[in-house]
């Protein structure tokens, strides 16, 4: 589903921030990603939610090279990607509910089922009273719990998140891992970036761990 | 209301002065092609009224023979084909002429002056002036026919070069547009790009988030252009209530026709598409820089 060979990555004429990352994730898998802050974390999550392309080596995702995949296709595999990121990307001027259906409204989806999905999904997420918030007026915790719907509602084949639980306590914590542990059951392959260790106790995953732009395995399953 | 027009933010720096600015770009080009349309349609005007009038001159050194002149002059001139009218000035009618430049009362009654026959051509057949001249230094021989050609090409000239000025202001106006628009847009993907990034990692396509500037844009240049018609039009109806004061025959009317109505409108229209045009393809090109 998604391969990784010899990848390495930098920024314009800087050093390699990934150096020779090798890994294969298979359809329904469920990953960490662990490892110091400036370990190249972020860096391989943007690779992997094709924000960034790498400098040298192959990266297979859904079965596209992506180095011959022409950048018109790449929406339509980046549409199989969810995404909850670390500083959350919410839209400001929209409403949570609006920023939760916007992956789906851009896909064309009936509008007024998309709203009532939206609208679950942060009933879900404890944000039921939250609907028309803006982020401005969100607490840490709320918006990543928004980021989070958004990052789900389209039923991701892939989703990625960069320190999903950082801002949260540890009940809704453990109730957004539950919620990641459904969707990987339903086959979503799910990879998350964390410093949490006691997340890597409470979930059965492969943890992969990087130091200095270099992938190793603490534990494969 | 649909959710695409909420896509972008409200208030955004790039967008606050580009209606006023498409304003006043749409008032000088509607004007400036108004001034266009005036002039061709006065062209037309002038070169009917002057193609249609002669003139003939008689001084003599012997004023005794000028009289004679002009009878001789008159009787040619009436039996030529493609003449419709011939009549001598009186004395009256020439002193009419020289009071704008002398004053009221002040062309004395020994000032020497020209007998003046004026011409009037029907529009078929074509008058042969050769032969007409030809026949007339028979009968009259210090007799001189002016056919204002001379004027007729100086006047032509004069408009062909106000009609090319009035288009190059047009297409001056419509470069200023396109240029004031690239750097807006630019300035509207900077202030906007968490929502272009997002859009863009949510797998929303480069025409989608295209679609979304190019309607913005098309909004604010159609509000402007409305503006700029409005200010345009109360301009034009003064020029047209003083230009019908004025009077005279050289004086350009401005009357506007229905069809150079439909001309006008198509200004601000096109000042709008210019811009959505504009907007669509900096934001593609923009986008295309991205992974």
């Amino acid at each position: 589903m998604i391969r990784f060979e010899n990848v390495g990555m930098r920024y314009g004429m800087g050093p390699e921030v990934l150096r020779d990352i090798n890994f294969h994730l298979r359809p329904g898998s469920f990953h960490f990603l662990t490892g110091p802050s400036g370990a190249g974390k972020s860096s391989l999550l943007k690779l992997m939610y094709l924000m960034s392309r790498p400098s040298r080596g192959l990266i297979t995702m859904f079965g596209h090279n992506m180095a011959t995949t022409p950048r018109r296709k790449l929406p339509a595999l980046r549409r199989r990607i969810g995404v909850v990121f670390q500083d959350f990307h919410l839209l400001d001027h929209l409403s949570a509910i609006d920023n939760v259906a916007l992956p789906l409204r851009i896909t064309g989806f009936n509008d007024e089922k998309v709203v009532e999905h939206a609208g679950e999904l942060l009933k879900w997420v404890g944000l039921a009273e939250r609907l028309q918030a803006r982020p401005a007026t969100l607490s840490g915790g709320e918006k990543q719990r928004v980021a989070i719907a958004r990052a789900v509602i389209g039923r991701p084949s892939l989703l990625v998140a960069d320190e999903p639980t950082g801002n949260v306590d540890p009940a809704m914590g453990s109730r957004l891992m539950h919620l990641f542990q459904e969707m990987n059951k339903l086959g979503t392959t799910v990879v998350i970036a964390t410093h949490d260790v006691t997340l890597l106790k409470d979930v059965e995953a492969s943890v992969m761990a990087l130091e200095n732009g270099r992938l190793s395995f603490l534990s494969r399953r | 209301m649909d959710w695409r027009k909420n896509l972008l933010p409200d208030h955004r720096a790039s967008g606050q002065y580009l209606p006023w600015v498409i304003a006043v770009m749409v008032y000088l080009a509607t004007l400036a092609a108004s001034a266009g349309l005036t002039v061709n349609k006065s062209l037309g005007q002038w070169r009917d009224d002057l193609t249609r009038n002669a003139t003939v001159q008689i001084a003599s050194a012997r004023p005794d023979s000028v009289a004679q002149q002009v009878e001789a002059a008159l009787k040619v001139l009436r039996a030529a084909p493609g003449v419709e009218k011939a009549e001598a000035l009186s004395r009256g009618d020439l002193v009419a002429l020289l009071e704008p430049w002398l004053g009221s009362g002040n062309v004395s009654n020994d000032l020497p002056m020209p007998s003046l026959i004026e011409v009037t051509l029907a529009p078929e057949p074509a008058v042969d002036f050769k032969a007409l001249v030809s026949k007339l230094a028979k009968v009259a021989p210090d007799a001189r026919m002016d056919t204002h050609e001379s004027w007729i090409d100086r006047l032509i000239t004069l408009a062909r070069t106000v009609q090319a000025i009035a288009i190059g202001i047009v297409v001056l106006i419509a470069l200023a547009t396109v240029a004031i628009v690239v750097f807006a847009t630019r300035a509207g993907l900077a202030a906007d790009q968490q929502v272009v990034e997002v859009l863009h990692l949510i797998g929303g396509q480069d025409t989608f988030i295209a679609g979304r500037f190019q309607s913005h844009f098309l909004r604010l240049a159609l509000r402007g252009g409305i503006v700029g018609l409005a200010a345009a039009a109360t301009t034009i109806v003064m020029l047209a209530r003083f230009t019908s004061e004025l009077g005279g025959s050289f004086v350009p009317k401005v009357h506007i026709s229905p069809f150079e109505i439909l001309i006008l409108l198509a200004v601000p229209l096109a000042a709008a598409l210019t811009t959505m045009i504009t907007a669509r393809i900096t934001v593609m090109r923009s986008l295309a820089r991205i992974t």
